[in-house]
């Protein structure tokens, strides 16, 4: 059975594409284009990881975050920031994520800690 | 010494722009690493290798930008504390990261000796300003294709960092520091000068 997984992010060209990379790397996919968007998708299904951008127009990233975790506590999210610098994916860490990633991605990395975390 | 409002201005743009400038190559590599899968899955034909060529080719230039922008973000950050204590080694090599076009438009030939680091406890930004105005004057001054030796110096008393270039040095050492007066009081060092090499003296942690 393939791993449901929702992709969060505003960026529509990056979530689409990834979305379409992963599907061909046998993962079920879902997009969410913001954080409202995503907590409003992720009540209705259920999702085995959800790979979420830290910087988004509206909801912030750890605030999507912080709803995610209040609808199902186990939800496994993988931070995505394309700052520079660390702090933000700690705090992350510090409120449950499983780890972040820095934007350009590396698609291999990126699905070998969803795999990681799946097992 | 605070850092004025001026330079915390540039430092947010340049923190801005390369956030802005990750999510475009982020963009791009995600769109050229989907045209690799589907050239690996066999929906285009590739029997000439062009395709794939291409596409490691914008894979490339992907990898050169995350570099760059990852540079201009640390840079962005340098005065996020005031006087902290850093490798010399580190800075250096982030200048050098951010200065690469006009060593590279000079073809300066860029020799580190900086295995043994040296670390101070000082204004990294002020530290890496300092360092940016002696090199630019030794650009300025350079035959193209000259040789730019850095070598960090240590005994029991002292810690300077050489930079030493293979034209001859027309620079008037007491006018450089008089241009870089303010940075190396703040830093509490100065600079000296021997034949082809200027010294930074970097005291000791």
């Amino acid at each position: 059975m393939k791993n449901k997984i929702l992709l969060v992010d505003d960026e529509y060209e990056f979530v689409q594409t990834l979305a379409q990379r992963l599907k061909l790397r046998n993962y079920d996919v879902n997009i969410a284009l913001s954080g409202e968007e995503c907590l409003e998708i992720f009540s209705g299904q259920n999702f085995d990881l959800v790979v979420l951008d830290l910087m988004m127009p509206g909801m912030s990233g750890l605030e999507v975050l912080a709803g995610l975790k209040r609808a199902k506590q186990s939800i496994p999210v993988i931070l995505l920031t394309g700052h520079g610098s660390t702090k933000e994916g700690m705090e992350g860490m510090k409120l449950g994520a499983a780890d972040y990633l820095m934007k350009p991605l590396d698609i291999n990395q990126l699905t070998d800690k969803m795999e990681e975390i799946l097992k | 010494m605070k850092a004025s409002k001026e330079i915390i201005f540039s430092e947010r743009i340049a923190s801005s722009v390369s956030h802005e400038l990750r999510n475009i190559l982020a963009v791009i590599k995600e769109n050229s690493g989907l045209l690799q899968d589907l050239i690996m899955l066999g929906k285009y034909d590739d029997s000439s290798g062009k395709l794939k060529k291409i596409t490691d080719t914008i894979l490339k230039q992907v990898s050169i930008g995350e570099e760059t922008t990852t540079h201009l973000n640390k840079f962005a950050h340098l005065n996020d504390k005031d006087i902290e204590l850093f490798s010399c080694k580190n800075e250096l090599n982030e200048l050098l990261g951010l200065i690469k076009r006009p060593l590279k438009q000079k073809g300066l030939d860029i020799v580190l000796n900086i295995d043994e680091d040296i670390k101070i406890e000082a204004s990294r930004f002020f530290f890496q300003m300092t360092l940016y105005f002696i090199i630019n004057e030794i650009i300025k001054l350079s035959e193209y294709g000259s040789k730019l030796e850095i070598t960090f110096l240590k005994d029991k008393i002292k810690s300077q960092i050489e930079l030493k270039t293979d034209c001859v040095l027309q620079i008037d050492i007491k006018t450089l520091e008089n241009s870089l007066k303010e940075n190396l009081a703040f830093m509490k060092t100065g600079l000296d000068k021997k034949e082809n090499s200027i010294f930074l003296n970097t005291g000791r942690a």
